[in-house]
């Protein structure tokens, strides 16, 4: 049964006080997702971030483990963070991005336990979107639209909100504030769609012209994979302190710089500029249904908004073959 | 384990890095077991004459004194680190390699005061160089990794082909480009934490651009932007006039 919440602030001024709370939070020109000190930091005026809420279960760069050799035994400990956390205000598409992580690190043979200790320590409160951004893609997959991979989903309506359970971890959080509802309003606002043709025959076009001058402008920043919320890839190194001991860390890597695809004695697989957009393309559009057994697009758009040649990896592929 | 003994050399320069490796000394003092200061003028009285594991060598090569000191330091020193933009590049005085020599050693002081001047280069056009640190000033973290590296025995890969906007994006920064501001970020190496961007100003590149930068782009992305050649020029030039990329701007233009 759905509830209904009529102050959000209150609700939320409750989350603050019993756990670290994360939100998008107005920037000068943006939102970024940052801890709340208090409640009225929070205006629920944005369509989406800048950036997504990965960094808070994949940092930018994190130690695993404290490996150490004293007296010839070595030893190594897991650097597992516990910390509890509600990720708040989450929209539909980047709960859609979380579930392609989890099933990145958490599904098939390994799991990866720093992600997951991270993971399972965050509580997910989605909030359905109003409108839909400039480059909002969610209607190509649905993405505007989440049915699990929450604790709590909001639906805001004209009174307040109607709210939704994903979880005990959320049945948990409804607390006086909320009143039961037999209501079932959902806010699926439209956006834009990709031409459903060209994504299923995305192999047919991997030669295509198209990708070589649409990349000829790209300056490599790696914008588009730091701004992906399913861009997952990483590198490892390890970090010496003293003679004794050292970490073991892991950072972002990124297929849009040149040492991604470097190996031994210097070759490096993807050495052109379009290779590395084109391979950043079919690997979120297409590949991945092969490889995961979904898209890893969630269609948020925001390799658009922050590419700064406005290189626009929908708009390719929506011309494709009509040149 | 020995000791290894380091040094500190300072050719031409303002002396900040020196102060950024009295911040990274701060961190290096407990490993003193392992590495022994035996030569620092700026921090102690009695110094050492070699022969060193380990030389840091700061400020740039703009006489003749510069280079045969340059010289003696590689000859007594088993591994050479070349510190701060001045060591690595040339640094900001090599601006006045764009004038004629004969005029620009009268620009400031009286006819004949100054007689032994050279071009303005890094120290690796004069002897082999084994390992860099890049930026105007350097990241103290940057000397206190590569130490301990070497410190125990590590031959670490003197590369890191990433750009500025790495570190900007994931510290959450919007970028400067697409507010119109003027910033070499997309072609110079990350690894400063992107602090200029972090006050509001762009990327000057003092820690150099990267090998597959694309400068056209950037410059055609800057022109658009309403910014002459001229004024990129400046910006390009303030920390890395010495540099190919650069010199190929001011030749080409927007025809680079």
């Amino acid at each position: 049964m759905p509830y209904l919440l009529r102050d959000l602030k209150a609700f939320l001024k409750t989350l603050i006080k019993e756990h670290i709370v994360i939100a998008p939070v107005k920037e000068k020109n943006h939102y970024d997702y940052k801890v709340l000190e208090s409640e009225d930091e929070f205006h629920l005026d944005y369509v989406n971030t800048l950036y997504p809420p990965k960094k808070f279960l994949l940092p930018y760069e994190e130690n695993l483990l404290l490996f150490s050799k004293r007296d010839g035994e070595f030893s190594a400990k897991p650097l597992l963070n516990k910390t509890k956390r509600v990720l708040f205000g989450v929209r539909p598409c980047d709960v859609h991005g979380i579930a392609v992580m989890d099933r990145v690190f958490l599904s098939g043979n390994y799991v990866d336990s720093f992600y997951e200790s991270r993971r399972k320590n965050t509580i997910i409160i989605a909030i359905e979107c109003e409108k839909a951004g400039e480059n909002c893609y969610c209607e190509s997959f649905g993405t505007y639209k989440v049915e699990s991979g929450y604790d709590l989903l909001l639906t805001p309506v004209d009174d307040g909100f109607i709210v939704r359970v994903g979880s005990d971890e959320g049945k948990k959080l409804i607390n006086e504030l909320f009143e039961e509802t037999d209501r079932d309003e959902h806010k699926y606002p439209k956006s834009k769609t990709f031409k459903k043709e060209k994504l299923a025959k995305m192999e047919k076009y991997f030669h295509d012209e198209l990708w070589k001058t649409e990349a000829e402008k790209c300056l490599s920043c790696a914008a588009c994979t730091i701004a992906c919320p399913t861009c997952t890839c990483f590198t490892i190194e390890d970090e010496v302190q003293d003679p004794e001991t050292g970490y073991r860390k892991r950072r972002w890597a990124s297929c849009q710089l040149k040492d991604f695809t470097e190996v031994a004695g210097g070759m490096t697989f993807r050495k052109e500029t379009y290779k590395k957009l084109r391979h950043f393309a079919y690997h979120k559009l297409y590949w991945s249904i092969k490889q995961y057994g979904l898209r890893m697009c969630i269609g948020c758009g925001r390799c658009i908004d922050t590419c700064p040649v406005n290189i626009n990896i929908f708009d390719i592929v929506n011309r494709l073959g009509e040149e | 384990m020995k000791r290894l003994k380091l040094a500190v050399f300072s050719l031409t320069s303002c002396d900040g890095c020196q102060v950024v490796l009295l911040q990274a000394f701060k961190q290096l003092l407990q490993l003193e077991r392992y590495i022994e200061i035996s030569h620092f003028p700026l921090l102690k009285d009695k110094n050492k004459r070699g022969p060193f594991d380990i030389s840091i060598v700061e400020g740039s090569v703009v006489n003749k004194r510069d280079i045969k000191k340059i010289k003696q330091i590689r000859k007594k020193s088993k591994i050479l680190i070349a510190l701060g933009t001045c060591a690595t590049h040339g640094g900001v005085q090599a601006v006045k390699n764009f004038m004629p020599q004969d005029k620009v050693v009268h620009a400031v002081y009286p006819p004949g005061f100054i007689k032994d001047a050279t071009e303005v280069s890094g120290i690796g056009r004069h002897v082999k160089v084994d390992y860099e640190i890049w930026g105007c000033p350097p990241v103290a973290e940057d000397i206190v990794k590569l130490l301990k590296k070497l410190m125990v025995g590590q031959k670490p890969k003197n590369i890191n082909e990433e750009p500025v906007c790495v570190e900007c994006r994931a510290l959450g920064h919007e970028c400067l480009l697409e507010k119109g501001i003027l910033c070499l970020g997309p072609i110079t190496h990350k690894g400063c934490n992107a602090i200029c961007i972090s006050a509001g100003r762009g990327c000057y590149g003092c820690r150099g651009f990267l090998n597959e930068g694309n400068v056209k782009q950037l410059l055609k992305k800057l022109t658009e932007m309403g910014y002459s050649i001229g004024q990129i020029e400046d910006i390009l030039s303030v920390y890395m006039s010495n540099s190919k990329k650069v010199k190929r701007v001011i030749e080409y233009g927007e025809n680079y």
